[in-house]
């Protein structure tokens, strides 16, 4: 393969709503992870595969990984496969109770932290998400953060030809929603 | 300085012109805006690591119809195409670079074609968890004057040389890397156009400026640099020919596909090797890597120097490069590129120069490149004011 890369990501975040209904718009929406290795070696992944939704209670996050790409066809296919093992964990995602989401009133901008469960690989975990929300005119504009780490989610840390990714990655999703 | 600034562009471009190295500044398409990973220099250039030979048979090789995508990297991209079994932490290479030459000047001078051996050097390096170190050797035809460790008549042609050699230690799971021996200088873009003005007039090629010092290097996600101590190039005598001083450099790089830097260097010889009087040369400028799309890759680098024979009279000026590196299809790559130079800034006009390159990269370990290019030179001299050179070549890396 090829670097065995990395990994997986996931999903995240956001800010959010109050009241039951919040759903995507039609703007793009990304999550993208960042991972780290040896002497500055970088790697980023991406897909737009992102979808919001929200119950009335927890706001929820998937982002599916069958897309997820590096840029590299064949460190795509051992992510996918070796490492993140998509066919039996396609997605991951992140639920926030929506209760403890600081939502910012239309022509405003907030930013929180809050604690959300994050199901990758097949393990919840509970995760502190940082995000910040800009609304106008009942559409808003979220951007997450939040830090994994490989080894807790069971995911091996791919290692290829000396070069090993360390097991803290950072996931960042942004979308954009819109009122109910 | 007017005479100092004609005699390195005549030299380089109507008899040095070969290029001999090996760095792909342009990886950066690929999100590689580290260099480490794939050399055994921590600054890039040289020497593949294991790594790197794996993502030159991914990345940069020609694929007929693409390439799989469960597709692994073959054996053949191992040392001798992997006939040999290497210890880990064992790496050797080969690299032999040569063709036909062809150049000219706007009076006719020099007009014919000729054969090159531009490089048949072996590297070796060995990297035992704290321990790295690196070797080359090899023959140098022509114009090798600052590599040569000797040669037949104590000149620069028909030589053994040596571009680099040193041993480092590696800390902070390689973050930080101290080397002493012979380096390249730590300065600017890597390019492979050692030729260019950029590389000429600063004496920052990867070709024959190394010089011997030590050196730290620091790698970390989204910065990079190094900064060296020039203790001289001791592969030149007198020692009055040695330059001391520092080079270094400072990249940041806000994404994987683009990075920006700065660089500075300082040196002095009793004797500057090239106009044999006393020099200070100072060069301080800023560079750039970006591609904004995975078919373009674009460098930029703008140097400031200033040379001095006397501490109160500087010639100032700067020279500048920008080359578009597109890649229609993975492993064709097709690269012009515009330079000028001004290293005195009295002269009426500046030096500058047209490149286009196409590479093809057809098969493991292989490098078809054609260079054409056209430098226009001032002021003008005895040799005429332009020289056009064009360049085939077959590049092997075993």
């Amino acid at each position: 393969m090829l670097h065995r890369t990395l990994l997986f990501t996931v999903a995240l975040s956001f800010a959010g709503a109050a009241a039951a209904g919040w759903s995507r718009t039609a703007a793009t929406a990304e999550a993208r992870f960042t991972g780290t290795g040896p002497a500055g070696f970088k790697i980023e992944g991406k897909t737009n595969d992102v979808v919001v939704s929200d119950d009335g209670t927890v706001l929820k996050v998937v982002v599916g990984l069958a897309k997820l790409s590096t840029g590299i066809s064949l460190r795509d296919t051992h992510m996918r496969e070796k490492y993140l093992e998509i066919e039996k964990f396609p997605t991951v995602a992140l639920t926030v109770p929506l209760a403890s989401l600081s939502i910012p009133k239309d022509g405003s901008t907030g930013e929180g932290d809050v604690t959300g469960l994050v199901t990758l690989h097949g393990v919840t975990k509970e995760r502190l998400v940082h995000y910040k929300g800009s609304c106008t005119a009942g559409v808003c504009d979220v951007v997450g953060t939040l830090p994994l780490n490989m080894n807790e989610h069971g995911i091996s840390v791919p290692s290829y030809l000396g070069i090993t990714v360390k097991p803290a990655i950072t996931v960042t999703t942004t979308f954009q929603v819109k009122r109910p | 300085m007017n005479r100092l600034a004609a005699i390195i562009v005549i030299v380089v471009f109507v008899f040095g012109f070969a290029p001999a190295a090996t760095a792909y500044p342009t990886m950066v398409r690929h999100g590689y805006a580290s260099c480490q990973a794939c050399h055994v220099d921590p600054g890039g250039a040289g020497q593949l690591s294991a790594y790197g030979r794996a993502q030159s048979e991914l990345l940069v090789q020609w694929h007929p119809g693409g390439l799989a995508e469960d597709a692994a990297p073959s054996t053949a991209t191992s040392f001798l195409f992997g006939l040999i079994a290497l210890p880990e932490v064992i790496n050797l290479s080969g690299n032999v670079r040569g063709g036909a030459l062809y150049n000219t000047t706007t009076t006719g001078g020099g007009a014919g074609v000729r054969p090159v051996v531009m490089a048949a050097d072996l590297s070796a390096a060995v990297d035992v968890d704290w321990f790295i170190a690196n070797v080359s050797l090899g023959y140098g035809a022509r114009n090798v004057g600052p590599a040569v460790v000797v040669s037949a008549d104590g000149g620069g042609d028909n030589a053994l040389v040596s571009r680099t050699h040193w041993v480092g230690v590696q800390l902070a799971d390689k973050a930080v890397v101290i080397r002493a021996g012979r380096l390249t200088l730590p300065f600017g873009l890597r390019n492979n156009e050692h030729p260019s003005f950029v590389r000429a007039v600063t004496r920052t090629d990867i070709n024959v400026d190394q010089q011997h010092g030590l050196a730290v290097a620091y790698n970390t996600d989204g910065w990079r640099g190094e900064v060296m101590a020039i203790a001289g190039n001791f592969q030149v005598r007198p020692d009055a020919y040695r330059e001391r001083g520092y080079s270094a450099f400072v990249e940041w790089s806000p994404m994987a596909t683009a990075a920006v830097g700065v660089s500075s260097l300082v040196t002095r010889a009793d004797k500057d090797i090239d106009v044999a009087v006393p020099l200070l040369r100072q060069a301080h400028g800023v560079f750039a890597r970006v591609s904004p799309v995975p078919w373009l890759a674009l460098l930029g680098e703008a140097d400031v120097v200033a040379n001095s024979v006397d501490a109160n009279r500087w010639g100032v000026g700067g020279v500048g490069w920008l080359q578009a590196d597109f890649e229609p299809v993975q492993g064709v790559h097709i690269a012009p590129a515009i330079e000028a130079s001004q290293v005195d800034a009295t002269a009426a006009m500046p030096s500058t120069g047209a490149w286009l390159t196409l590479a093809w990269y057809p098969l493991p370990h292989t490098e078809l490149r054609a260079d054409a290019v056209y430098t226009s030179i001032s002021p003008a001299n005895l040799r005429g004011s332009g020289a056009f050179t064009a360049l085939l070549q077959l590049h092997l890396f075993l």
